[in-house]
């Protein structure tokens, strides 16, 4: 477990601006660079090797930010390119759609490829909070997974098509109501910076599931709105939600989970109607 | 980092291709339950590799949306079904794919999948086969794409298939290829022949970093307007290898911009902010993280990029990969169907631009040589992404060397195929397929004929003639 990194938390003030606003980077062109003195930062990176399993640590990599593009990724890849080709992290598309280079950078959870290298001449980057490492920066998400699985992702229906063989349709305004949530792409930073979630991860479904459970919820499309209501009205799967909202702080993609949950609460027989 | 994705045993619905093994599960015996159980214990140690041995009717290699798709419609269908893949499903590149689907919906003006049959086939420069576009055309407009996938054949096998650092044997399954050709393991299929001299590039790129814009025609209709002197009448709503082109043709002509003049604005800021917001979201997000640049205010400094390879494992409109055997240009190697982007079912025939292949095919042939230099730090047999990478390098070298081969030898321009010393269409010499084989590290090529007729008399056959957009 990656516990007791926290403390770090709000080490950078920068990057506790919203998610809109904290993103404000500087253009950057390659062809500009030009040989002048190095701009050196240290990277202090959390390794852990499962075939040498004694204590993690984190070791520093310096590199020349001259040298490097403006995102946490780029130097990540650089690192691990031209200084040490074991250190070992998730990353596949590079443009924040994929969701899978989540991680602990300064204290807070984001994706390294939309993070910008925070200014300051040391960082630090460690994996998800509270999650079990597998290697270095890779954390195990079959937990994370399974919850999702268990809000039934998927439409629902129970009658057929209004016309056999084609598609549901759906209005302008009801497809509207999906916005804010369909935008997810799991990358699990919501959910691992949720003190609720750190204490129950197992029992609590967490504010990404349960994003993704009034994402079908509130779909028009969708014939099984009362049996997932029910589903997770349940002390811990739902109402370990004390509404801490790091959740809407962390998301990359400028979501509030903490909002969604709200609107399941509230659609709960017996309250708020 | 590999995921095996097993379907749910289920009962034949039909007759499966392992007849034996089915019957064997069909009825809850000891027996089966035993086969079942195997499946997940069974092993055998070779030095300090475990291996756990699989028996699927179905491979599916890769879990984008063809992956998902064959997968789901080979279960549907009573198929016990694997589908193994290097990323979470979600994690796909599926899911940056933001222009739609194309179809002939005609719900908003009047519109035909013959249309869009023409457009496809011209766009591809007539290389495209007319088979496989008449397949996907209908497919669009009557919503059959699901038959293809279900056309699986019985009499097929393809040998065992590795994966997961040797950890995992799948048996003699039907192999579904889906993996994007560029990191596709090779090892166990080298025999296989590729058509790789084409590769197609967007026209929208960020500068300095290769991020792909949104391909939306909105984009087209308001990029800078330099299109239209390459391509009078269709201007920015040309297909993308003539905008490609012309964006390149302008910056190397010296009308670029920037300290360096290498790359060119994309204006968006004419369109109400409204619109952006709502047709747009992603481009608009984009655009602010990587370039900084406020889309309502500001234009994107961008330029054309690789975007999805039209080559591939070549196959029949049904998926199923053929090759070159005697006289027959269309044998079928049994038991291996691709899909996807794996796939060259001659959908998108030659869109691809390529300038300087010669000069390239010196630096790719050296660059594979400096290969055997490569040298592996990481020994872990836990999460080893040194090993896999340095795996998908070699598998990207040996197609960069088939891609510049086929390049240099096809000696004439077609669609992205563009040479400076070849600059006119040769239909007498060069209406065909490359073919590109990887023998003792050397690129060999063959060649198969487009199929220029088309499936029943619906639709009549598009005789060549020149592309003007």
């Amino acid at each position: 477990m990656a516990s007791g990194l926290l403390l770090r938390r709000g080490v950078s003030a920068s990057r506790l601006a919203s998610p809109a606003t904290r993103s404000v980077p500087t253009r950057f062109h390659a062809t500009e660079a030009e040989p002048a003195k190095p701009n050196l930062k240290t990277f202090q990176i959390y390794r852990w090797n499962p075939d040498n399993p004694s204590k993690p640590e984190l070791q520093d990599y310096q590199i020349d930010l001259k040298e490097c593009g403006p995102m946490v990724l780029d130097a990540l890849i650089k690192i691990k390119n031209e200084i040490d080709p074991s250190l070992t992290f998730r990353r596949s598309c590079r443009e924040g759609i994929c969701g899978s280079c989540a991680m602990n950078i300064d204290g807070c959870n984001g994706l390294a490829c939309l993070t910008k290298i925070p200014a300051g001449s040391s960082s630090t980057i460690t994996p998800l909070p509270h999650m079990f490492v597998i290697k270095d920066l890779v954390v195990d998400m079959t937990n994370f997974y399974n919850q999702y699985k268990s809000i039934e992702p998927w439409l629902k229906r129970k009658s057929p098509p209004p016309e056999k063989g084609k598609e549901i349709p759906q209005s302008k305004k009801d497809r509207a109501k999906l916005d804010g949530m369909y935008e997810c792409i799991l990358c699990a930073c919501c959910s691992t910076s949720c003190p609720s979630y750190w204490w129950n991860p197992e029992s609590y479904l967490g504010p990404a599931a349960l994003l993704h459970a009034n994402r079908w919820i509130s779909d028009s499309r969708d014939e099984y709105t009362k049996e997932r209501l029910e589903a997770i009205n349940d002390e811990f799967k739902l109402y370990r939600c004390h509404t801490i909202l790091n959740c809407a702080r962390a998301c990359p993609k400028g979501l509030n989970p903490g909002k969604q949950i709200q609107n399941i609460k509230n659609l709960q027989p017996g309250i708020g109607h | 980092m590999w995921r095996c994705v097993a379907r749910g045993l289920r009962l034949p619905s039909s007759s499966s291709p392992s007849s034996s093994y089915a019957s064997k599960r069909s009825i809850p015996t000891a027996e089966s339950f035993r086969s079942h159980i195997s499946r997940f214990f069974s092993s055998k140690s070779t030095g300090e590799y475990t291996i756990v041995d699989h028996t699927y009717d179905a491979v599916v290699v890769g879990a984008g949306g063809a992956g998902l798709r064959a997968a789901i419609g080979l279960s549907e269908h009573g198929f016990n079904t694997a589908c193994i893949t290097k990323l979470f499903p979600t994690r796909s590149h599926t899911v940056a794919a933001q222009g739609g689907i194309n179809a002939a919906l005609g719900n908003m003006t009047e519109d035909d999948w013959r249309w869009h049959m023409y457009d496809t086939v011209k766009g591809s420069d007539w290389r495209s086969g007319c088979y496989p576009v008449h397949v996907q055309g209908s497919t669009k407009s009557s919503d059959r794409t699901r038959e293809l996938w279900l056309t699986i054949f019985s009499d097929g096998r393809w040998k065992d298939l590795s994966a997961a650092m040797a950890e995992h044997t799948f048996l003699q399954p039907q192999l579904i290829l889906v993996q994007e050709m560029a990191t596709l393991w090779f090892h166990e299929l080298d025999s296989l022949s590729r058509t790789l001299s084409l590769f197609s590039f967007t026209q929208l790129a960020y500068m300095g970093l290769g991020a792909l814009l949104q391909k939306d025609p909105v984009v087209k209709v308001v990029s800078s307007g330099i299109v239209k002197r390459y391509a009078p009448t269709a201007k920015d709503l040309a297909s993308r290898d003539v905008v490609s082109r012309s964006m390149t043709m302008e910056i190397r002509e010296g009308r670029g911009v920037g300290p360096l003049k290498d790359h060119i604005y994309l204006h968006l800021n004419h369109l109400p902010p409204d619109v952006l917001k709502e047709r747009l979201p992603g481009i608009s997000e984009t655009a602010a993280i990587f370039a900084g640049v406020d889309v309502t205010k500001e234009p994107i400094p961008v330029l054309p990029t690789v975007h999805y390879n039209m080559g591939g494992i070549p196959t029949n409109y049904h998926g199923e990969v053929v090759t070159i055997k005697g006289n027959d240009p269309d044998a079928v190697v049994p038991g291996l169907m691709a899909a996807g982007e794996a796939a060259c079912a001659s959908v998108h025939g030659a869109n691809r631009l390529g300038a300087n292949s010669l000069l390239d095919i010196v630096l790719i042939d050296k660059a594979w040589d400096s290969f055997h230099d490569v040298k592996l730090k990481d020994r872990s047999l836990i999460w080893n992404s040194d090993l896999i990478e340095t795996i998908e390098l070699e598998n990207l070298l040996i197609n960069a060397c088939i891609t510049m081969h086929s390049a240099e030898a096809r000696k004439e321009s077609r669609g992205a195929h563009a040479r400076e010393d070849f600059t006119k269409r040769d239909d007498e010499k060069w209406m065909k397929h490359t073919l590109g084989y990887w023998e003792n590290e050397k690129v060999r090529l063959e060649y198969r004929p487009v199929h220029m007729n088309t499936l029943d008399n619906e639709i009549e056959t598009f005789p060549p003639k020149a592309r003007v957009y």
